[in-house]
């Protein structure tokens, strides 16, 4: 009795997640086989984590913007934090984790800003003749501030990257290259700042 | 003689063939991806990562997985059970449900390890995460067809202590060689996930990331295990 209703269940399930498999399959345009349908129902535990789900739809009229740099950003942060690791790992005595707070500021801004590039060119579509010129203006701004927010994160790998190799230079070298961490450690705080009168007037 | 037409890459270096340097190549160079997953599954966990890693493949290799476990484990039962008394269609039936039983234990399972993966801080894609269970429980399904022709010849010698015993030997075997793979394609997939030198870099991290990914493989061998001794209950029940 309680097998056949523990079947009955596992079979409801599988009709369910066949059914969903043949209505995807019909949405995307091809037809799924009745072989995969048939393994679906009979083994929906091991499938069903390979099924896509729907599609999002497609905003092709909205496509993002080309200056959409949030995939740029992560990986200069990612390359930062695995320079800033490596650094760590040979240089203890330096006051690195101060760099990856301001790091961490100065990604926060530049995703913040890489936002509000994308609203200023959707606004600026649906703009008056009269505001685009200062809209322009405005953009040109904002991106300079961006690639040099992002040259500074390379520049920072950069340095990063010599000061956990500096040990096969001498003692010398790394005095040099932590100076030069720290310059630039300097200009990311300034950098950095304004982020924090962002965040603060959004709280 | 066929070394000259089409020679096995196993026997590239035998000393008994011909050596040639289009032939000669080291084990870690053999290009093994073309084999198929049978031997794969025995022979090199690499080979089997590869699959799980590669969304493309790791569909085929979960439902060649399961094709491996309900044959084998069929195999297995029909070696086991050859000394037993009953029809033909009993024992075929028997058959089946060891397979139904070893593959209904694993389905029951994803759902809980998964959520144990993610109490344990130590969450995967649960494809992949399907993709281990299945290939780790199909090696363990093809060393307890190896191991089943031990039980059935001490069964025929002595029923009562070395049969039973020699049995639930066997499949203490595989489940060992199951937990033994699971935790190895577990430990492969997090060092592929780390960064490269992230031992050196910081050692107390890597560390981490390694008990519990062997935490979480006791676990998960633990509730296969579970729920792989609630289908032999139940198919003592039901037979």
């Amino acid at each position: 009795m309680t097998a056949t209703a523990i079947l009955s269940l596992y079979l409801a399930i599988g009709l369910a997640a066949a059914l969903r498999t043949w209505l995807l399959g019909r949405s995307e345009g091809n037809a799924a086989r009745p072989a995969n349908l048939a393994l679906t129902l009979l083994l929906w535990p091991y499938l069903l984590p390979f099924q896509r789900g729907p599609k999002p739809p497609e905003t092709a009229g909205d496509a993002p913007p080309e200056h959409a740099r949030g995939d740029e950003i992560a990986l200069r942060e990612q390359r930062l934090a695995e320079a800033l690791h490596r650094a760590r790992a040979s240089a203890q005595e330096a006051d690195l984790g101060r760099v990856a707070q301001l790091a961490s500021r100065l990604g926060e801004r530049l995703r913040w800003l890489d936002k509000r590039l994308s609203a200023l060119d959707r606004a600026a579509a649906g703009a008056t003749a009269g505001v685009r010129p200062q809209l322009e203006q405005l953009r040109q701004a904002s991106e300079a501030e961006l690639d040099e927010g992002l040259a500074l994160l390379d520049e920072l790998t950069g340095k990063l990257t010599l000061v956990a190799f500096s040990d096969l230079a001498g003692a010398q070298g790394s005095g040099g290259e932590l100076a030069e961490v720290q310059l630039l450690l300097r200009r990311l705080e300034a950098l950095a700042s304004a982020s924090r009168e962002v965040a603060a007037v959004g709280a | 003689m066929t070394a000259d037409t089409a020679p096995a890459r196993s026997e590239a270096l035998s000393p008994f063939l011909p050596w040639r340097d289009e032939e000669r190549c080291l084990p870690g160079e053999r290009d093994d991806s073309s084999e198929p997953l049978v031997i794969q599954l025995l022979q090199s966990p690499d080979a089997i990562l590869e699959r799980i890693t590669d969304p493309a493949r790791v569909q085929d290799t979960v439902l060649s997985s399961i094709a491996i476990i309900a044959a084998a484990g069929a195999l297995a039962a029909l070696i086991m059970l050859s000394g037993w008394q009953g029809t033909r269609l009993e024992l075929l039936l028997n058959a089946a449900m060891v397979s139904v039983g070893l593959l209904g234990a694993l389905a029951a399972t994803i759902v809980p390890v998964y959520g144990a993966g993610i109490l344990h801080s130590a969450r995967m894609p649960i494809g992949q995460l399907v993709a281990v269970l299945t290939t780790s429980v199909a090696t363990a399904s093809l060393l307890l067809v190896a191991l089943a022709a031990l039980p059935c010849l001490l069964w025929r010698l002595d029923p009562v202590w070395a049969g039973p015993l020699a049995l639930v030997a066997a499949f203490f075997g595989a489940a060992a060689g199951c937990g033994l793979r699971f935790r190895a394609q577990l430990c492969g997939l997090m060092e592929r996930a780390l960064p490269e030198d992230a031992a050196a870099r910081y050692a107390p991290d890597a560390q981490l990331a390694t008990q519990r990914v062997q935490a979480f493989a006791r676990i998960a061998m633990f509730l296969l295990g579970f729920t792989n001794a609630l289908a032999g209950w139940a198919w003592l029940a039901v037979c």
